[in-house]
């Protein structure tokens, strides 16, 4: 380095990196400065000079970069880029705006896929991905139980939340809800109905929630013989108590028995523990975990242990099933099979809707494809008009990257406008989507139009660009120029022309029948997610007539009580059917009865389980549920409390297999109910879940059996709500010391529980369909852009006097001989890509032949009327006017 | 449009130049620089607070004559401005006045 031979210098490619990055008036004076160092240190016996002036090289040429980014600076070479790049977007505008309505079609198409898709995956984002507001809910799990027959069942035994507990190393905490109940508040003088439900003491703590005023359950409030504690809802609060924050350690009375207040719950706060529908809850009160089994009523929710996962509890957790049948073999039959699965909470939360929020991201994606891949086939075709332009340009000098760099300039107009038009009518599908979407979708108040929506459309325009762009581009820049020129016209027909043009027409036709058959298979596999069969017809009004269990001691007092009330309801004007039950259908809340028809043996809890409903005469009628076998229950067997049931025809195929009238037999239920006699047989009706769930049910008298606060249900003409007033008057004159509640109608319960199914459904449904009509559009559009350009042709043989109907014929011939042959074609890919769409369809066979017809059906109209439009109109214009436009 | 704000790395700059008087060019500048402040001094960024001294109009430079040691190169030397000295004059006395008074621990 430092040889006396040579005069030491700096490294000369550093030193031209200097020259080409520094400002003019800077570069002597650093190159210089740094020159002079350099020798002071070889001078100086330095070692790694050169690499120092690299590093000061670099140094300098990136600090001064970033300078002039900052606009400290402006320098000539990035302001005649600027201005370059200006000049080609001012052009590509100018030709865009000169060709409105071919940029128009591609921003439509674009803005037709991306605001859908914008506006779909952000709802989907806002509902499905964004976490409970629960602390870490990444580690909360929701447990099922499986027990003989019944699979997923969401909730546990008390005994069995112990045992969760007494595990070792899988849970930081297992925390129970008890059966949600209707109570009366307030003075007996004026009661009021409030709901009710029972929470173990360390439940809001391991969800990370604090009450808003006072404090949480203690292990000791939840003692049987302690006091009554009881924490209020934010909202009841606000309404009962006008947000009074002293309310802690108030005595308030529920049941006509003193409670004291111990807080309040945060606005906002829901309990979810896998309900089919989550219903509001006014006061919360303690439950104590005792070792109580064979009653799964308690929803539990488990907190994993840090280093636990769900697949090592769930494993864990089968031994643990193993040892306590073996344990409790009077609580497990050896065949029940006992599992308990943990699933994690949000999973759990959106069980029923996940297959419909995939095939909405399916849809999503399907949309995209098909816009895209349409507008790229717009771009692509209407290149073929510019090929002569440039033609000229390359032959005057033009180089190949201006020429690419305009087609690019022009598709990021193209996408930036797709982008524009896209975010706008994302943010009119979110508004839609927040009218369409039914308030009972969880998290509905989550949808909303926010940034991401912005981003996404941006990020979803860009990925467009460059799917659309780039094709385009390469196709500009592979084209020789002396081709272009030698024909002489745009629309010159040599043949290697004409058969790219008609290979064109036939991808996108098979493209055309790929995508529509996805869209037609999601259209009817939406159709089939949301048809619902109930088994009952839901347009009555119900409520809740509970009464004073110390006024009404026994069975007979209340089944006489009811009776009356039945009777008189039924004298109200308009009434036209009245019943009462223990519970109502879909309203979360429901009993369950083993039963055998083996009467040599008890009935196990493990196996034969059936949903257990007390009835009064009429019910059936009230709901509209078919009386398929036998007869309903009688008004002396309603009030002596005959030993009758009447079973649904799913009971009465399991319990008698092969018996064509079951009524006359003899069931053995549990409960240590009496041996029932079959009197009636009664359609199915879902009772848990919409989907999922299904139980056999056994209806039984009122009389045998009771249960507080009892359902009535009342069938009316015209609207029963009308009926609430006299409904009110009518229970007060049967003094029943406790207050009406709960007026709705049943349909509204039905309502909850579709609605979050319906909602997706309805925008899955509108996404293919949107889908559908795009890809059939885009076909339609590439098809008369390409006859189009052979306008003049058409012309010449109109003026040779070919009338229309020839000239169609004509086309037909060419171009659609090439659609006749691509169909099959696209029919082959769609089969060949069928098994993909597999996830996502329901209810739908893969290759399913009616949607591969009407896929067929779509593409092969959208062909011919893109060849029969085109052609009229150009066949219709004055031949003249078209020859002149050359 | 200039902006009138003055960074610390600037005002040291300007110290420096007024120190060094009529040989205040880059390359003493930095060294001056980093003798004082006892501190990694990035070499660019001063070169950087020299522009923008310059474009603010606190300072000024004329070029000298080329170097053979500097590869033929001028140097660029630099001076203060009215407006420069100005600065610094406010800047001490604003200094002097928040700092008087105030016990500062010293570790």
């Amino acid at each position: 380095m430092t040889s006396p031979l040579f005069q030491p210098s700096p490294p000369r490619a550093a030193v031209r990196l200097l020259a080409r990055r520094l400002p003019l008036d800077q570069r002597d004076m650093i190159v210089g400065d740094l020159t002079e160092v350099f020798l002071d240190r070889v001078e100086a016996g330095r070692r790694w000079n050169r690499l120092w002036f690299w590093l000061q090289a670099l140094g300098f040429a990136m600090g001064f970069a970033m300078a002039s980014a900052r606009h400290l600076s402006a320098e000539p070479p990035r302001r005649l880029l600027m201005s370059r790049l200006a000049t080609s977007c001012h052009q590509a505008t100018r030709r865009l705006a000169y060709e409105w309505r071919y940029a128009a079609g591609v921003v439509l198409i674009l803005g037709l896929g991306i605001g859908p898709a914008a506006a779909m995956l952000s709802i989907v984002q806002r509902v499905l991905l964004q976490p409970l507001d629960y602390a870490s809910p990444d580690r909360l799990g929701l447990v099922r139980i499986d027990i003989g027959q019944v699979r997923n069942h969401p909730g546990l035994s008390l005994g069995e939340i112990q045992d969760l507990r007494k595990t070792d190393g899988l849970f930081d905490a297992v925390e129970g809800e008890g059966r949600m109940s209707q109570m009366s508040f307030g003075p007996p003088d004026a009661l009021e109905p409030v709901s009710a439900d029972t929470i173990t003491p360390g439940l809001l703590s391991m969800l990370g929630v604090s009450p808003a005023v006072g404090h949480g359950f203690t292990e000791a409030d939840a003692k049987s013989d302690s006091p009554q504690v009881v924490l209020l809802d934010h909202g009841f609060w606000q309404a009962h108590f006008g947000a009074d924050r002293d309310i802690v350690g108030r005595r308030v009375l529920l049941n006509g028995r003193p409670a004291t207040v111990a807080g309040v719950l945060p606005a906002g706060f829901t309990l979810v523990t896998g309900r089919a529908v989550p219903q509001p809850i006014d006061v919360y009160l303690p439950l104590q975990v005792t070792d109580f089994r064979n009653f799964w009523g308690y929803p539990t929710l488990v907190r994993l242990a840090p280093g636990a996962s769900f697949g090592q509890v769930n494993e864990a957790l089968q031994a643990l099933a193993t040892a306590l049948a073996k344990k409790y073999p009077e609580a497990y039959s050896a065949d029940a099979r006992l599992r308990f699965v943990v699933w994690p909470l949000k999973d759990d939360m959106l069980r029923a809707t996940r297959p419909a929020l995939n095939a909405a991201v399916a849809g999503v994606l399907l949309l995209l494809l098909i816009a895209f891949a349409n507008a790229t086939a717009l771009i692509v075709a209407r290149l073929k008009t510019r090929e002569r332009d440039f033609a000229v340009r390359i032959a005057v000098g033009a180089g190949r990257a201006t020429l690419v760099s305009d087609v690019l300039m022009e598709s990021m107009v193209l996408a930036a406008c797709g982008a524009v038009a896209g975010a706008g009518l994302a943010a009119g599908g979110i508004q839609a989507a927040r009218l369409l979407i039914p308030h009972t979708v969880p998290r509905w108040d989550h949808i909303a139009l926010g940034g991401n929506l912005i981003a996404m459309s941006a990020a979803l325009a860009f990925a467009g660009l460059l799917l659309s762009g780039l094709i385009p581009a390469w196709a500009v820049s592979r084209r020789l120029p002396w081709q272009a020129l030698r024909t002489g016209s745009v629309q010159g027909s040599r043949p290697e022309r004409a058969a790219s043009r008609l290979l064109l027409v036939g991808a996108q036709v098979a493209l055309t029948v790929v995508l529509a058959f996805g869209a037609v298979q999601l259209v009817r596999s939406a159709g089939r997610l949301a048809r619902v069969e109930l088994g009952f017809t839901p347009d009555v009004l119900t409520f809740v007539a509970p009464l004073d269990r110390r006024k009404y001691r026994t069975a007979a007092d209340e089944a006489l009580l009811y009776e009356h009330l039945q009777n008189r309801l039924r004298e109200i004007p308009g009434v036209e059917a009245a019943a009462a039950s223990s519970h109502l259908p879909l309203s979360g809340s429901f009993l369950t009865d083993a039963w055998t028809a083996d009467l040599t043996k008890e009935p196990g809890w493990d196996q034969a389980l059936a949903n257990y409903y007390a009835v009064t005469p009429g019910y059936f009628s009230a709901l509209r549920i078919p009386v398929i076998q036998g007869r309903d229950f009688t008004d002396v067997e309603n009030r002596t409390g005959q030993h009758v049931v009447v079973v649904d025809e799913l009971l009465a195929r399991a319990a008698f297999p092969g018996v064509r009238d079951v009524t006359g037999r003899v069931l053995r239920l549990g409960w240590g109910i009496p041996d029932s006699r079959i009197v009636g047989v009664v359609g199915h009706v879902r009772g848990i879940e919409i989907r999922g769930i299904s139980r056999p049910q056994i209806y039984a008298p009122f009389g045998t059996f009771t249960w507080t606060p009892l359902n009535f249900t009342v069938r009316a003409s015209g609207d029963p709500s009308r009926l609430a007033g006299a409904i009110r008057s009518a229970v007060a004159e049967m003094h029943t010391g406790r207050a009406v509640s709960d007026f709705a109608m049943l349909s509204d319960n039905v309502a909850v529980a579709t609605s979050t199914l319906r909602a997706v459904t309805d925008l899955v449904m509108l996404l293919a369909i949107s889908a559908g009509v795009l890809s059939a559009a885009g076909l339609y559009t590439v098809i008369v852009f390409i006859l189009h350009q052979r306008r003049r042709a058409t012309a010449i043989r109109s003026a040779l006097g070919a009338s229309p109907g020839q000239l169609v014929r004509l086309h037909l011939r060419t171009s659609g001989v090439v659609i006749l042959a691509a169909l099959p074609v696209g029919l082959a890919l769609a089969a060949g890509v069928a098994p993909l769409f597999s996830t996502i369809i329901y209810g739908v066979r893969d290759r399913d032949p009616a949607s591969l017809a009407l896929a067929v059906g779509i593409a092969a109209a959208a062909g011919i009327v893109g060849i029969a439009v085109p052609v009229r109109r150009a066949a219709s214009v004055d031949p003249v006017v078209v020859l002149r436009g050359e | 449009m200039p902006s009138l704000f003055v960074g610390e790395l600037e005002q040291l700059v300007l110290w420096a130049i007024l120190r060094l008087g009529p040989s205040a060019y880059g390359v003493p500048i930095v060294d001056e620089l980093r003798r004082h402040t006892k501190r990694p001094i990035l070499r660019p960024s001063v070169y950087l607070a020299l522009r923008r001294l310059e474009a603010k109009g606190l300072i000024r430079s004329r070029l000298g004559e080329p170097e053979s040691r500097r590869g033929g190169r001028a140097r660029r030397h630099f001076a203060l401005q009215p407006a420069g000295r100005k600065l610094l004059r406010e800047s001490r006395r604003t200094l002097r006045s928040l700092a008087d008074g105030v016990v500062l621990d010293e570790r």
